[in-house]
């Protein structure tokens, strides 16, 4: 005998334009404290319509769009931490491109949180402009998840 | 309970309006359970390219938080595709749609006349 749960979803997403020089930070609340929320599965992408011209370091993941889950309790304990690469690869032709995580599903039956359940993301500046450089960069994660 | 054998949908779509969210298909009943979909578009150029497209599935007409979003690049060269996306559900997973499922595109370079973004559909 099976047991199939019904779900919901939610898409954090958000698009810099080309200019922004400060960094762009997203938090959405999926369930407040309190609540138990168990995540079943998500993707990730980072995209770029040109290239991202920014230097990535090892020691720098600031170049990077970082996505955090956490509870909601006082710490904000992190319980998934996942960085989505910009894809450097076609930057020859300035084509731009899209990288990160690919639909993952998470084993067994889920990933619990007792404590509500929030998410982070933070995309890099995007300062060049112009014909050469310039282009929009973005990042969106989308997460299936039941209550 | 059982979710059933998956349904599939595919549909190819031309020249979308911008910022206009519309009906996937009359077609598909109201009520039914996602299983995952296949986003396929074959843009070739925008209206602007070097832009970030915002793609969004929503159950119902006046939802305010998309099911999925997915962003597709369109590259500094014209001849450049937009990149595909899709999502599966887990085996022991669904959503429920109560309303019909409705697409929306930010720019009407999401698609042409001549090159199509094509959506394939899981349900049951």
């Amino acid at each position: 005998m099976y047991n199939f749960y019904k779900c919901q979803s939610k898409a954090i997403s958000r698009v810099v334009a080309a200019g922004t020089t400060g960094v762009t930070a997203v938090s959405e609340t999926i369930a407040p404290v309190g609540t138990r929320v168990c995540v079943r599965s998500f993707s990730g992408s980072s995209t770029s319509s040109a290239y991202q011209s920014t230097a990535i370091s090892a020691n720098d993941i600031s170049t990077l769009v970082l996505v955090e889950l956490h509870m909601k309790d006082p710490s904000e304990t992190t319980i998934l931490e996942i960085l989505l690469p910009f894809l450097p690869t076609l930057q020859a032709f300035a084509t731009g491109g899209t990288g990160g995580v690919s639909v993952f599903h998470i084993p067994g039956p889920g990933l619990i949180s007792s404590e509500g359940l929030g998410v982070k993301m933070t995309i890099p500046a995007n300062p060049q402009t112009g014909s050469a450089n310039g282009g929009d960069i973005g990042a969106v994660f989308n997460l299936v998840y039941s209550l | 309970m059982s979710i059933g054998y998956c349904n599939t949908f595919s549909t190819n779509t031309f020249n979308p309006a911008a910022d206009t969210r519309t009906v996937l298909s009359s077609n598909l009943p109201d009520m039914f359970k996602f299983l995952g979909f296949v986003l396929t578009p074959t843009i070739n150029n925008g209206p602007a390219v070097k832009s970030v497209y915002t793609f969004k599935l929503f159950d119902g007409p006046t939802s305010s938080d998309p099911l999925f979003t997915f962003l597709l690049t369109a590259g500094y060269i014209s001849i450049v595709a937009g990149n595909s996306e899709s999502y599966s559900m887990m085996d022991d997973t669904y959503i429920q749609v109560d309303n019909n499922l409705y697409i929306e595109v930010d720019t009407d370079g999401f698609s042409s006349a001549s090159f199509p973004y094509n959506l394939t559909l899981m349900y049951c």
